[in-house]
């Protein structure tokens, strides 16, 4: 009657299935990642609760929730003594619907009398200000991302069909509204839209409402509806917390272009404007927008290269092209060993790869070899390829970086670094004189305002030059910037080739005596690895913390499977280990700043100010 | 009443609010029956239409009392 336990919940699980889940996980979460969530709405949420908590417990997390009493919008968000304010939660919802905030404006608009409409609107107008004011305010005060509903479209309006066409149109004012929100979004980094009224209307205003649930249960959703809204907050609340996958790796026949080039030639594949070829360039376009969002693009194909290349080189009807590729494997090996190859390239786990292909055989063999890769597996039906490739909830982001949008350029320009590099690799001379050659300059700098986001995000993503591994959120790094024990610092790398951005951070405490500062985080984005930059960030960052008293340096090393690259950075800056202090092997500097390192090829300042 | 719809309720019942299935008779009730609060009343209504493929109206939610009330009203639904 109902499933095991064990199986996955999907979003046409029944009722029963997720209600029964969510009371077995709120027993025992298990090793699931906390994330805490406070909602505040315009109507009753409970019901939403089971559906959400399950659904972001297949994503790893297990969410506490806070829920303010509905109707309580605006105290909950301005008061400093609410239950949502003092949550201080990783993420805030913000649910509300017109018909709740706006019940007498709305009517006055359904009067149709001319003044009382111009009023109304001017109402409802005010009431959204106050509700973006209070967002705002909110925003300001906690460390944490708000995010907010847009205000859902009813399922029936008074004036029906003329409602389109009326001044005192229901769904026009409803849009306006909309509009303000994403106003108000645009200039706080930290509050996000949710777009409720695009969810309902993806569902269907006549499954997602049930106008029994507002009257039994106060809630105007219908369980699909709640399922769905469910869905796509923890698309959203996962994207927030987890980390986004860094590259997608690609099969070519069938699955980039129609056909086998193999066998049917390249005037005999179907990659183009129009017929089936269409459906194909549409799915290269939509690996093209992510690419922008910086989601690098990598091959894995058994074929013929120079078959392969000739397509990407010369086809008119390509979208995809051999530059937008970070790395490609085209042979005949297995494609779990090319995704491995791949990875061990690109200096990525291959954790963040997404494997898209349309042969079952391949997806189950790289998804049994390696498990932790994610696999999307292409429906028969290329047309659809676009909406699968969409709907893989590792791709979603609620952030977007200056670094995320150059990241594809900027592998690009790594490849011909590492080319000028292998051919000085053999002579330590030669490698030298590459080095000097790059004009590598480092900006170290306290983590400002607008870094934050970034530095979370490399606190998420760096595995490899990573002491420690602590993971951060937005909310965490804002709450050590405000701690004066903490320094902050962001690292931006510059060479004659490019721009790097900002791609490394040290976090160091001051420990209770004053003249002891611990090292808590520092890592490197391995795409600035080899060159010594490391070595002249810890230069820097060792004369600022002298600056401020520091006697001794303390750092301990967390060894995990991945960071092997990052195990010597300590002992090989003048650090000595102690005895094993069970949380990662501790070190300890002194005197400071002890003997001068090999990275005089490296041009460092610590910028004073934040950017 | 046909056959087994109390085991039928009593499980989906026993799914939404956690009781054994064993201790739900047909008398269990909210306030009654551990787990059994008003949330638990909407996720049964819920649980019970998707099961069974029937729509209850709000009139006739408002007059579930206990599990032999709803076992009575799905048995009228469904004609057996």
């Amino acid at each position: 009657m109902t499933a095991p336990t064990a199986d996955r919940l999907t979003v046409e699980s029944s009722p029963a299935a997720f209600l029964r889940r969510w009371r077995e996980l709120s027993a025992a979460p298990g090793a699931l990642r906390p994330v805490s969530i406070a909602i505040t709405a315009s109507f009753t949420v409970d019901t939403l609760l089971p559906y959400l908590g399950c659904l972001l417990a297949q994503r790893g997390l297990y969410a506490s929730f806070t829920v303010a009493p509905f109707g309580q919008i605006y105290q909950s968000l301005l008061d400093p003594g609410s239950e949502v304010r003092a949550a201080e939660a990783d993420v805030t919802l913000v649910l509300a619907r017109l018909e709740d905030l706006c019940a007498r404006p709305l009517a006055d608009l359904a009067t149709l009398e001319p003044v009382r409409v111009g009023e109304a609107r001017a109402d409802v107008h005010a009431e959204i200000e106050r509700l973006c004011g209070a967002v705002a305010s909110f925003e300001a005060a906690t460390t944490g991302t708000v995010l907010v509903g847009t205000l859902p479209a009813p399922p029936t309006t008074p004036l029906g069909v003329l409602d389109a066409s009326h001044p005192a149109s229901r769904i026009q004012i409803g849009r306006e509204c909309n509009l303000a929100l994403w106003n108000a979004a645009q200039q706080r980094r930290r509050l996000r839209l949710i777009d409720v009224d695009q969810v309902i209307a993806e569902l269907g205003a006549a499954r997602a409402w049930d106008a029994r649930m507002a009257v039994l249960a106060g809630c105007p959703l219908s369980t699909a509806g709640l399922r769905h809204l469910a869905d796509h907050l923890t698309r959203a609340i996962a994207a927030l917390v987890l980390p986004a996958a860094k590259v997608v790796v690609l099969d070519l026949d069938n699955t980039l272009w129609g056909g086998i080039v193999g066998e049917d030639g390249p005037g005999g594949i179907a990659i183009g404007p129009s017929g089936l070829g269409a459906a194909f360039a549409a799915f290269q376009d939509a690996l093209l927008a992510l690419r922008a969002q910086g989601v690098l693009l990598a091959i894995a194909s058994k074929n013929n290269e120079a078959d392969a290349f000739e397509i990407f080189d010369h086809h008119p009807g390509m979208r995809i092209r051999r530059d937008h590729l970070a790395a490609h494997r085209i042979s005949w090996q297995p494609k779990s060993e090319s995704l491995r190859e791949l990875a061990g390239e690109l200096s990525l786990g291959v954790d963040s790869f997404v494997f898209v292909d349309d042969s079952p055989t391949e997806c189950a063999e790289v998804a049994s070899v390696l498990p932790e890769v994610t696999v999307l597996q292409l429906p028969p039906e290329p047309a659809r390829y676009v909406e699968a490739l969409r709907a893989v909830p590792q791709l979603d982001r609620m952030t977007l970086t200056d670094e995320d949008r150059m990241r594809a350029a900027a592998y690009a320009a790594e490849k011909i670094r590492t080319a000028a590099r292998a051919a000085a690799e053999s002579d330590p001379d030669a490698l030298r004189a590459h080095l000097r050659s790059l004009a590598l300059v480092v900006h170290v700098r306290r983590i400002g305002d607008a870094e934050v986001a970034r530095a979370a995000q490399l606190t998420q993503k760096t595995n490899q030059f990573n002491l420690t591994t602590v993971r951060r959120s937005e909310a965490d790094i804002e709450a050590m910037r405000r701690d004066p024990a903490w320094r902050l610092y962001a690292l931006d790398v510059t060479d004659r080739f490019g721009d790097y951005g900002t791609t490394g951070l040290v976090f160091a405490r001051r420990v209770d005596d004053g003249a002891t500062w611990d090292l808590d985080t520092v890592l490197l984005s391995c795409r600035v690895l080899g060159r010594g930059v490391e070595s002249a960030l810890l230069r820097v960052v060792t004369a600022d913390l002298i600056a401020a008293g520091a006697r001794r340096l303390t750092g301990r090393l967390i060894a995990t499977k991945k960071n092997a690259p990052v195990r010597d950075f300590l002992p090989r800056h003048g650090f000595v280990a102690l005895a094993g202090d069970g949380s990662g092997e501790a070190f300890v500097k002194e005197p400071l700043p002890g003997a001068p390192f090999d990275d005089e090829h490296v041009t460092a300042h610590l910028d004073h100010g934040e950017r | 009443m046909k056959d087994g719809l109390h085991e039928r309720l009593a499980a989906l019942l026993g799914d939404v609010c956690g009781a054994p299935v064993s201790s739900l008779g047909p008398d269990a009730a909210p306030g009654k029956t551990p787990g059994w609060d008003s949330v638990a009343t909407l996720g049964f209504i819920a649980a019970v239409e998707d099961e069974l493929g029937i729509s209850i109206t709000t009139a006739e939610a408002m007059t579930i009392k206990t599990l032999g009330d709803m076992a009575r009203l799905v048995a009228a639904k469904t004609g057996s």
